[in-house]
């Protein structure tokens, strides 16, 4: 599974998974900038980048130390943020492998990977775009991290190149067809309206887990 | 603990409890029941947590407004995405309106 079958993919879907690779890249170097000019030694961002490997927190962390708070609550900050995993990781566990290669599998777990997983409509290309965006965006981002604290001075800006914009957009996108049906679309609704209202009041992740309540709303139906 | 020890501390504590949770929720996944009622609900579980981020993601930079820019190139993202676009027109939409948008003075 580290080198997943490509050709079982459509191609749109591998052009798709190079382009938020890209996109993941061009934010690794403005982060790996931003963290030297904070004035980090070299191995904060590139311990970060490849044992926690998911980038909100890690921007969290950083953000939190150079503010002058301590290492173990930004830890902990960064950790509420990751705890959607949890809930991710029941969703994709057919697609992570099993044995050592499936504990590899957990670790390139993040909202991209998960996302051109499950909405591949069979298991071969799940398990496939799941890995290869896993482990293009495991490589890319260590990468472009250390790229961007060894060049330093330079910070690309993301938001001019509307950058921040492609994320939201990419997880639209591949959740759509999910949401063509009642099934999904009421809670997904309910779920999101509540993050939304819960986002300026509670800390950094936390809006996101409720969103599950909106689960309340779920019937099976087609 | 002198603070480059708490740094260390602070990012093994990030990493190992991250790939913990991730570890945990694979684990129990295998563990539940596997009618196909739990199945979709636990799928359509994923779609409402990755919608919740991508709403979240879209509206607010931190706790405050993220801009009229961003809420726009991702509404017309949403657009394409209604039309059937593919991904790539998609991904890039999002990114041209929204520089566009900056690149004319809206915040």
């Amino acid at each position: 599974m580290f080198f997943p079958q490509m050709q079982l993919l459509d191609k749109g879907v591998i052009k798709a998974i190079f382009l938020v690779c890209l996109a993941d890249g061009i934010v690794g170097l403005s982060y790996g900038s931003l963290a030297s000019a904070d004035g980090f030694p070299i191995w904060v961002p590139l311990a970060l980048s490849t044992l926690v490997l998911a980038g909100a927190s890690e921007f969290l962390f950083i953000g939190i130390v150079a503010g002058g708070g301590s290492p173990f609550t930004a830890a902990a900050a960064g950790l509420l943020v990751n705890a959607r995993h949890l809930p991710f990781g029941i969703a994709v566990k057919d697609l992570v492998g099993k044995g050592p290669s499936g504990w590899f599998g957990c670790h390139i777990m993040n909202d991209e990977s998960v996302v051109f997983g499950i909405s591949q409509p069979q298991l071969a290309q799940r398990r496939c775009a799941y890995w290869l965006c896993g482990n293009g965006i495991g490589f890319i981002w260590p990468v472009s991290v250390m790229t961007g604290a060894a060049i330093g001075q330079f910070i690309p800006d993301v938001s001019v190149i509307g950058l921040d914009a492609v994320f939201p957009a990419i997880l639209i996108a591949l959740i759509f067809p999910a949401l063509r049906q009642r099934r999904a679309r009421i809670p997904a609704t309910v779920g999101a309206l509540l993050s939304l209202l819960a986002t300026p009041l509670v800390p950094a992740g936390m809006p996101v887990l409720f969103s599950l309540l909106g689960l309340l709303t779920w019937r099976s139906r087609k | 603990m002198t603070h480059q020890g708490m740094i260390i501390a602070g990012i093994a504590l990030l990493a190992a409890g991250t790939y913990l949770m991730r570890f945990a929720g694979v684990r129990l996944g295998n563990r539940l029941p596997i009618s196909e009622r739990t199945q979709q609900m636990l799928s359509d579980a994923a779609t409402i947590l990755l919608l919740a981020v991508a709403a979240t993601t879209t509206l607010f930079e931190g706790q405050h407004f993220a801009g009229v820019a961003r809420v726009t190139g991702v509404g017309f993202a949403l657009l394409l995405a209604w039309r059937r676009a593919p991904l790539i027109v998609v991904i890039l939409g999002a990114a041209a309106m929204t520089a566009l948008l900056r690149f004319s003075g809206v915040p």
